[in-house]
């Protein structure tokens, strides 16, 4: 079964941001996924540009999605534009953080 | 392309807690021995028991925490590698003991002909420090307002140690100086120019970082930049000159860069998505509202020329802005670091958890209050000059000291018998 976007997503709701309490996908700080056959390219963005995890994020999401069955490598992409804000991230975030 | 920050470029754990432990210890201290100076603080600003205290707790605790914080944050926030770890080790021990041996002669009469010493060890540890600071500036990339106010910082630091290094030997060998000069513009370069500086600087990334704030301007900051470094100028050399008019005017452009600062950390607060007003976010609140306190001290101080002011100015800047400002990043920090340590590698294999686990929110409650409360009570007691009432607000800010300490120990513990099981 071929791997598809989706699936990438779903493996980037196993990594939490320790300082908020949420998945990174729910934080909306993932823009985008690529499968071309084994290989998966993410593009995300992190909360903020001094983030001491900026490098551990990156790497966490990496394996992440290396574990899903077909996927041989990922390469994750971090970029600052658009600049993250709290609309990209789901109701559940803007209600836990009291943007809603 | 950033390099892997957490890893590859920040110091390890260990150097940084040394600071961190230090800093609480000597916050400690100055806890068990702050009701004891009920008498002093009510009388001359520039007494030498007053200068063994402010020393204790500027350099023991809100200096010594500030420098370890730094060797975490310079590689973050300009991502660029400190140039040497073994020096920030030699900087930690020659620090220590000279804080240890310089106020012990300043607070006992009989013993002050060690100052020097003391003050030559804490000279040669804050060189050693400003040195690796603009070593590591070498290499520097991007050159935003955080590098350039922690570059400023640190010229002020050489300055203000340096002038401080001199009134230590004037003491004990009577150089032909005027003391009084020479402390003004030691004050001016270390509180002013490195500490407050410091705190602006960093803060344009911790706050943000902290509150999630997004999409605010920083003209406000870009400002209190200039105007801060050229009122330091103006107050130094008007000093130097015996200019009076100078030195206001260097006062009035301090005051413009402090209130600059100020509304930047309103605009920041105001756009932060973080809303929940948790222990670090009272904290702030608390620093800013002390900070604007200590400030209307100082410039009353100024108008009517009493003493009292001045001393309300440096114990509310003292025990109520950097207090707050420190410990609500201690509880933010220190976690942080514990965490990288003990869990990072652990992400994936087993449930780590949140940073906020890490910290007894309860406790970290129950203690900014405590402080807060204990804090109002002093300020109260020193400006009507009430002794008792000064031992009793002294004595609630220590047990919130207590509550630091412990939470301190909390997160230090946290998750080691769990794990080795």
């Amino acid at each position: 079964m071929a791997v598809t976007k989706e699936m990438v997503y779903d493996a980037t709701k196993t990594v939490i941001d320790p300082e908020v309490g949420f998945d990174i996908y729910a934080l909306g700080l993932i823009y985008d996924a690529k499968v071309e056959g084994d290989k998966a390219h993410v593009t995300m963005t992190l909360s903020t540009r001094g983030c001491p995890l900026h490098e551990m994020m990156k790497q966490w999401t990496k394996e992440a999605v290396e574990k899903i069955d077909g996927i041989n490598s990922c390469e994750v992409e971090i970029v600052w534009e658009p600049e993250w804000n709290i609309t990209m991230a789901s109701d559940e975030v803007k209600k836990a953080l009291g943007a809603l | 392309m950033a390099k892997n920050l957490a890893t590859d470029m920040a110091p390890p754990f260990i150097l940084v807690a040394h600071y961190f432990i230090a800093g609480a210890i000597f916050y400690m201290i100055t806890a068990f021995v702050l009701p004891f100076y009920a008498n002093d603080i009510s009388g001359y600003f520039l007494s030498s028991s007053i200068a063994s205290l402010m020393h204790l707790y500027l350099l023991g605790f809100v200096m010594m925490v500030i420098f370890g914080a730094m060797y975490q944050l310079i590689p973050v926030v300009l991502e660029i590698p400190i140039f040497s770890k073994d020096f920030a080790y030699v900087q930690f021990y020659l620090f220590v003991s000279g804080i240890l041996i310089f106020t012990f002669g300043l607070w006992d009469e009989t013993y002050t002909q060690i100052i020097p010493y003391g003050a030559l060890l804490m000279y040669l540890s804050m060189l050693i420090f400003v040195a690796n600071v603009f070593l590591t500036y070498k290499n520097i990339i991007r050159w935003d307002i955080v590098a350039k106010f922690i570059l400023a910082s640190n010229l002020f630091l050489t300055i203000g140690v340096t002038i401080g290094f001199i009134i230590a030997l004037s003491l004990i060998y009577g150089y032909s100086v005027d003391i009084l000069e020479l402390v003004q513009m030691h004050i001016a370069t270390t509180i002013f120019g490195y500490v407050i500086m410091t705190i602006m600087g960093v803060g344009m990334i911790l706050l943000p970082m902290f509150s999630l704030s997004h999409g605010f301007k920083q003209k406000a900051i870009e400002m209190a930049f200039y105007a801060i470094i050229i009122g330091l100028l103006l107050f130094l050399i008007g000093t130097i000159v015996g200019n009076d008019i100078l030195k206001f005017s260097g006062v009035f452009f301090c005051t413009i860069a402090i209130f600059l600062a100020l509304y930047q950390m309103y605009l920041i607060f105001s756009t932060r998505i973080r809303k929940q007003n948790d222990f670090w976010a009272k904290n702030m609140m608390a620093s800013f509202v002390t900070l604007i306190i200590s400030f209307l001290m100082l410039l009353a101080g100024i108008v009517t020329q009493n003493e009292t002011f001045y001393i309300l100015f440096g114990f509310t800047l003292f025990f109520g802005f950097f207090t707050f400002f420190i410990v609500g990043h201690i509880y933010k920090i220190l976690p942080f670091l514990v965490w990288y340590q003990r869990y990072s590698p652990l992400v994936g294999k087993i449930k780590v958890p949140m940073l906020n686990d890490m910290v007894k929110e309860k406790v970290a409650d129950i203690q900014f209050w405590m402080t807060l409360i204990g804090l109002l009570l002093a300020i109260f007691a020193i400006g009507f000059k009430i002794t008792l009432l000064f031992e009793i607000g002294a004595v609630i800010m220590g047990v919130g000291t207590l509550l630091v300490i412990y939470n301190i120990y909390f997160t230090l513990v946290y998750g080691i018998e769990e794990l080795k099981n």
